[in-house]
């Protein structure tokens, strides 16, 4: 089956430079990849395009873009299922472009680490380790799998609209730390949380949660933090 | 820029617009009711907005109206409960109950405006100068009460 990808370019180092779309057509087998695909393109057609990728099993998160109109992981993605002659690539949106695919993650790493990710508990360390409940991990184990991949906070209509949101993926990170029954910093996480900026930007719009590759439950994750803020809080 | 739309991206758009709507609505209700100081401007207008035309556009009114507020509800299940596992399938059930409601009103509101089309003699603008009188006399009848 023959496949033309219309593909999003953009050089920085042009003059002028300017987005824009360039086709390539490219002859597609049972179970390629819309990654393999690019792969097949940088290789033997057109070395100037630039994409990120690295495990190509679904795991790194680095190929996130946009397939068709809709966030997902190429890698992930199958072309020939899809049944489309033309397969539209572009890269995240409301990013700022790198270069063709690639785009700057640093606002999203900037937007994790005010949610502070990771185990805050002042207590002295027990002689062994801090036991959950195999139902109290449960509670957990669906935030664990993520793998920042940023399809979601970039599937996002209120992070389109504002940039300083924290965006999907951050909040469902905080809402990993704040149901985990180890951790004592709900309050030095409140701050974040609790803003114009934060959990009350989302607008269940579910697009998240479409795009995520790991099918997690984001915006459940979300309105359960929500509902756990205004408990504490108000 | 494009993204392509699913169900719940869907059903935020129409409850933005819907609820920019009944915001314009809103504002239109409270100007034409702020004549009701005046009892001749308030027939007259009563008498436009109460032509059969108008009465048609009533049925946007209660499909915005509807749309808004199941859509309400599915955003309060969503947020008080677990509707976030099952807010498409949500949004379709509610769009039956919807069509449902829409139709059980609409109908009315089309065949009351068909039949002041048929008889604009009878158009409620009598019915209206009536009340008016009535409002009148009361009203007087109030005043010399309060002396």
């Amino acid at each position: 089956m023959q496949v033309t990808f219309k593909i999003s370019r953009f050089d920085p180092q042009q003059e002028e430079a300017k987005q824009h779309y360039k086709s390539y057509t490219v002859q597609t087998s049972p179970g390629m990849t819309v990654l393999d695909a690019l792969n097949e393109i940088k290789w033997h057609q057109d070395g100037t395009l630039s994409y990120r990728k690295s495990c190509r099993s679904g795991i790194c998160g680095s190929c996130a873009m946009k397939i068709n109109g809709i966030n997902g992981l190429a890698c992930e993605t199958q072309i020939e299922p899809m049944k489309k002659k033309t397969i539209v690539l572009d890269p995240l949106p409301s990013f700022e472009v790198i270069k063709d695919l690639a785009v700057n993650m640093d606002p999203f790493f900037e937007h994790l680490a005010a949610v502070k990710p990771y185990l805050i508990n002042e207590e002295p360390p027990p002689d062994r380790e801090r036991l959950q409940s195999p139902e109290e991990f449960k509670r957990i184990s669906d935030p664990i799998a993520c793998i920042l991949c940023m399809s979601c906070t970039s599937s996002c209509p209120s992070f389109w609209t504002d940039p300083e949101y924290i965006g999907p993926a951050a909040l469902y990170k905080a809402y990993r730390y704040e149901f985990d029954t180890r951790d004592k910093g709900s309050e030095e996480r409140l701050e974040a949380l609790d803003n114009r900026h934060g959990l009350w930007r989302c607008h269940t719009i579910f697009n998240c949660m479409d795009a995520c590759p790991k099918n997690l439950k984001i915006t459940h994750g979300i309105s359960l933090l929500k509902r756990k803020v205004i408990a504490e809080k108000y | 820029m494009f993204y392509r739309p699913k169900t719940g991206m869907l059903a935020w758009i129409l409850f933005r617009t819907t609820g920019i709507l009944l915001i314009i609505y809103l504002a239109m209700h409270i100007t034409v009711i702020s004549n009701l100081h005046n009892p001749g401007k308030f027939n007259e207008t009563m008498a436009f907005l109460g032509s059969w035309q108008f009465r048609l556009l009533e049925i946007g009114l209660y499909a915005v109206v509807i749309y808004h507020a199941l859509n309400g509800v599915r955003i309060l299940i969503i947020d008080f409960w677990k509707g976030a596992l099952f807010q498409a399938k949500m949004f379709w059930i509610l769009a039956a109950i919807g069509l449902v409601l829409f139709v059980a009103g609409a109908y009315p509101i089309f065949t009351h405006a068909m039949y002041w089309k048929h008889n604009p003699d009878k158009s409620n603008y009598h019915i209206i100068e009536e009340a008016s009188i009535a409002q009148e006399t009361f009203l007087a009848g109030w005043e010399v009460k309060d002396e």
